[in-house]
This record gives structure tokens, C-alpha cells and sequence, in this order.
């Protein structure tokens, strides 16, 4: 493994060159892989979760998955307005002026259906466990629009929702990706493929603000549960000017 | 930002990308790990930042101590970052450590382990779950020596699974180390599904037996002493994991 170099005893300066971001002045990047031992260590320091319902929960999935450390499972439960939320503990987020990313990879557990409907979401927002975001930048998905994973901007409750022409499919990690370059458009990726661009509704400034948001999952029909699986998220951006 | 188990709580940020890999360093700089390092501690065993510029210098800020002292004493501390090892296509675990003095001889002997074990549970290859690392004294006889089938001071690499333990490698006597800084590190490799065991540099050993298949903690400490009086002080003085993967 090349981070270290025993041999010498130059191991911490290696650290040092490697840990500290080359531009920490106007850029940060952060992940979340969910790699700590359960619920009750880091993650009530680092994220909210909330859930509603008989059989919503949020935990940390104990299989091994071969490259894919830690998983979060998001849980909406069994009656028709079950539901899970994880999100960031404070609406920290003003909408960069710079370059931004968010990035995820997940996986649902079963199509959304006419028997088991559901609303997946994850991304930037401010919402709560039952609602949709007031202000954010996320991806949708409901089952209808087409099935299709849809690519949605809210600011103050306004929202522009646009179809991805993607369809997810079960058991099936995804990596969606949401790419800003100052504050007048935004990009929306799926696997790697440029899906939608909105440029309207695009939440900015301080009473804009947003938080992080691993997963959302929401039932409005069936009894039965339903799960998505958050493999890592992360969040990077980067100043228009240096600090 | 309330981000990263695997780097906002150690304080840095990844320096790699999430989906090919990552890595975190934990320098022990005072005050910030509380909560990330509860020691389990019997008898009149300590864990302390250390304050006393004994062992932080400017080549090693930030240092931890690991001190027993009383009857009987034990004391264990490990990371609450958790994973499989068969989630990784490779890792890399690296830690600095100091011993003070070997252990004391007849009803104050004693047994250290520094590796990977269970979640929730500190490194004790003698009578821990599964887990790898080094086995630094194997002088306890009544239950280390019996399980590692020697009774010196000699290092032991183990592995230990569902089945049993398996000492895949030895190193020097533990008395040629006492009194200087060390360095171990434990490479994981999953094409092969081994093990590499080196130390200051040495690869001791590399074996696929026996490998832990639970979920792991990196950075666990144990000791645990058969004496009356032993007062032994380990420093730490960082721990490092680089992982890749192929999501």
C-alpha cells in the first residue's frame, strides 16, 4: 500500500501530504460512508433521523457487501404513511457560489407499484419525515411520472420536478449525482450520464438553506415495507473565492 | 458540516475519492476523541492523553496512554469505525506504539494485542471473538501461552475465526522493542484473501487461515495482566486505514 513508507519513518509526513486537501483554503469534500459501529456511536452526532409509522426505521445494514462498506437501510414501515428520513443536523448548506457535488449510490429495495407505493428521495433539502423539501436539490422517485427517477430544484416551496427518461430498477446500485456551478443551473447525472439540467426554482442564499440528505423513503399505499439502501454520500464544493 | 464517519470525526478530510477508496488518520491531538475511544479499564488502569511531553514531541504530537497499575489490571481501547474486511479490495492499518517496560516476571506477567477484532469488543487474542494482529507477549501463561503454544516473549501474528486461532508468523523477542517507538501495520489484500503482518517494516508473515469474517473495528488495544502489581504504560501515538474498493 503506498501511504506508508516505514522504511524511512517519514509515515506521518506522508500522512500529513495526503490528509490535507491541496486547496483547504477554498475547498472541501466530504463523505459519509456510514462505516461506524452502529447507531449509537457517531451517527446521532452527525445526522437526524426520524421515522413515522409501525415498522420505520433507520440502521446500519450488518451483511457484508463486497465494496460497498457500510450501508445505511432507510425503512418506510408497513401502514400507507410510513416513513424514515436521515438528514444532516442543521440546515448548513447556502448553495455554493462555486463548483458543488453531491454524490450518493443507492439502492431500492423494490420498484414503487400500485399496491406498495412509495416516494424515495435523496439529495439537498430541508424536509421533514412525511414532506417534501421547502427548499432543495434532489432526485424523486414515485413510481409515476413514468417510473422515472425525476431531477426536482425547490425554493420556498416552489419546485420544478423534471423527468430523468431513467427508470431504477430493483436490488440495483445507482449513483446519482447533482452538479452546481455557481447558482444558476444545475446538473443532474445518473450513472455518469447527464439526465436533466433546471435551472429554475434553484434554492440560494442564507433563508435557501439546505442540509444533506442521505434518504427519505415515504409509503402511501400498501402494508408492506419498503427499503432504500444508502451505500455512501458525499458532498464537495469549492469557494469562488479563497478564505 | 455533519459529515463522515470515516473522516469529520477524525478531523480531515478524504484525500481519496469515496468510490475508488479512502483513508483516515487519528493522531490522538488531545481532546477531540473522547467519545471515539472508550476505554474499558479493570483494576487502577489509566488512559490518558499524555501532557507530560514523556512521549509527544514534535515528532509526535498527540499521544495516548495506556497504563495499568493495581491488582489484576486490564485495559482496552479501540475505534468505533466498523467493516468487514471482505468489503475492501485492500486495506492498509498502521499504528505507533511505545511499551514502557516488558511485563514483570512469575505472578506479574502479562499479555498485550494490538490489531483488528469484533465490533464492540477490544483486542485480546487470547480469549477475544475473531480478530488479527499482534500478540506482543505471550507470557501469560495460563491462558495466552496455551492458546499460542509458547510461553516467551516472542511476537505472534494471529488470526482468529468462527473456528479457533491460527499464529500464522512470529517476530523478534519483545524485549528488543521495548523502550522505542514501533510501528505495525496490517495489510489486507481480498484477490488473495490474505493477511501481511509487518512490523518497523518487516513483513513477519502473510497467511489467508483463519481469517475474521464478522464485522471489525481497526485500532484495538488489549491488555490484560495475571499480576499483583504490574504498572506497564503503552503510548500511542497514531492510527492510520486506507482502504480501495470498486464501487
Amino acid at each position: 500500500m503506498p501511504v506508508i513508507n516505514p522504511q524511512t519513518g517519514a509515515e506521518l509526513l506522508q500522512f500529513q501530504a495526503s490528509i490535507v486537501p491541496s486547496n483547504l483554503d477554498n475547498a472541501r469534500a466530504n463523505l459519509e460512508d456510514f462505516v461506524y459501529n452502529g447507531l449509537a456511536g457517531r451517527y446521532g452526532s452527525l445526522w437526524t433521523n426520524s421515522n413515522s409509522g409501525a415498522g420505520s426505521s433507520v440502521s446500519i445494514n450488518t451483511a457484508s457487501t463486497a465494496d460497498h462498506p457500510g450501508i445505511l437501510e432507510i425503512r418506510a414501515g408497513t401502514p400507507n404513511a410510513g416513513a424514515s428520513l436521515v438528514i444532516g443536523a442543521t440546515n448548513a448548506i447556502i448553495l455554493p457560489t462555486g463548483a458543488w457535488e453531491y454524490r450518493t449510490m443507492l439502492m431500492l429495495q423494490a420498484i414503487s407499484d400500485a399496491v406498495n407505493r412509495y416516494t424515495a428521495r435523496a439529495g439537498l433539502g430541508d424536509q421533514s419525515v412525511l414532506t417534501d423539501a421547502t427548499d432543495g436539490v434532489y432526485f424523486e422517485y414515485t413510481g409515476i411520472n413514468a417510473g422515472n427517477w425525476l431531477c426536482c430544484t425547490a425554493s420556498n416551496g416552489g419546485r420544478t420536478k423534471t423527468l430523468s427518461g431513467v427508470v431504477p430498477q430493483a436490488l440495483t446500485w445507482t449513483e446519482l449525482r447533482i452538479v452546481g456551478n455557481g447558482t444558476s443551473s444545475i446538473d443532474f447525472y445518473i450513472d455518469g450520464v447527464l439526465v436533466a439540467t433546471n435551472t429554475l426554482n434553484i434554492p440560494v442564499g442564507a433563508a435557501r438553506a439546505t442540509n444533506i440528505v442521505p434518504g427519505q423513503m415515504v409509503k402511501s399505499l400498501g402494508a408492506v415495507t419498503r427499503s432504500m439502501f444508502v451505500d455512501y454520500v458525499y458532498y464537495g464544493y469549492s469557494y469562488r473565492n479563497a478564505r | 458540516m455533519p459529515i463522515s464517519a470515516a473522516s469529520q470525526t477524525l478531523g480531515v478530510a478524504p484525500a481519496m475519492n469515496g468510490r475508488t477508496g479512502w483513508q483516515v488518520v487519528q493522531d490522538f491531538n488531545a481532546g477531540d476523541n473522547a467519545n471515539l475511544y472508550p476505554p474499558e479499564a479493570a483494576g487502577q488502569s489509566t488512559f490518558a492523553f499524555d501532557a507530560s511531553g514523556t512521549y509527544a514531541n514534535a515528532s509526535r504530537m498527540g499521544v495516548i496512554l495506556a497504563s495499568t497499575a493495581g491488582a489484576d489490571p486490564a485495559i482496552g481501547v479501540a475505534d468505533s469505525v466498523s467493516f468487514f474486511l471482505n468489503d475492501f479490495a485492500t486495506a492498509s492499518f498502521q499504528w505507533s506504539w511505545f511499551l514502557s517496560a516488558l511485563s514483570g516476571a512469575g505472578a506479574n506477567q502479562s499479555s498485550y494485542g494490538m490489531g483488528l477484532t469484533a465490533a464492540s469488543s477490544n483486542y485480546n487474542a487470547c480469549s477475544g471473538g475473531q480478530q488479527v494482529g499482534f500478540t506482543f507477549s505471550s507470557d501469560w501463561v495460563t491462558t495466552c501461552g496455551a492458546l499460542l503454544g509458547r510461553t516467551d516473549n516472542i511476537i505472534n501474528c494471529v488470526t482468529r475465526d468462527a473456528v479457533g486461532i491460527f499464529v500464522a508468523g512470529t517476530g523478534p523477542n519483545l524485549a528488543t522493542l521495548v523502550g522505542q517507538w514501533n510501528t505495525c501495520r496490517l495489510d489486507w489484500v481480498r484477490a488473495t484473501g490474505t493477511i501481511a503482518w509487518i512490523l518497523n517494516g518487516v513483513t513477519l508473515a502473510t497467511d489467508n487461515t483463519r481469517i475474521p469474517t464478522v464485522i471489525l473495528q481497526p485500532f484495538s488495544l488489549g491488555t490484560t495482566f495475571s499480576g499483583v502489581n504490574p504498572a506497564d504504560t503503552i503510548a500511542f501515538d497514531y492510527w492510520a486505514m486506507r482502504c480501495t474498493m470498486n464501487r
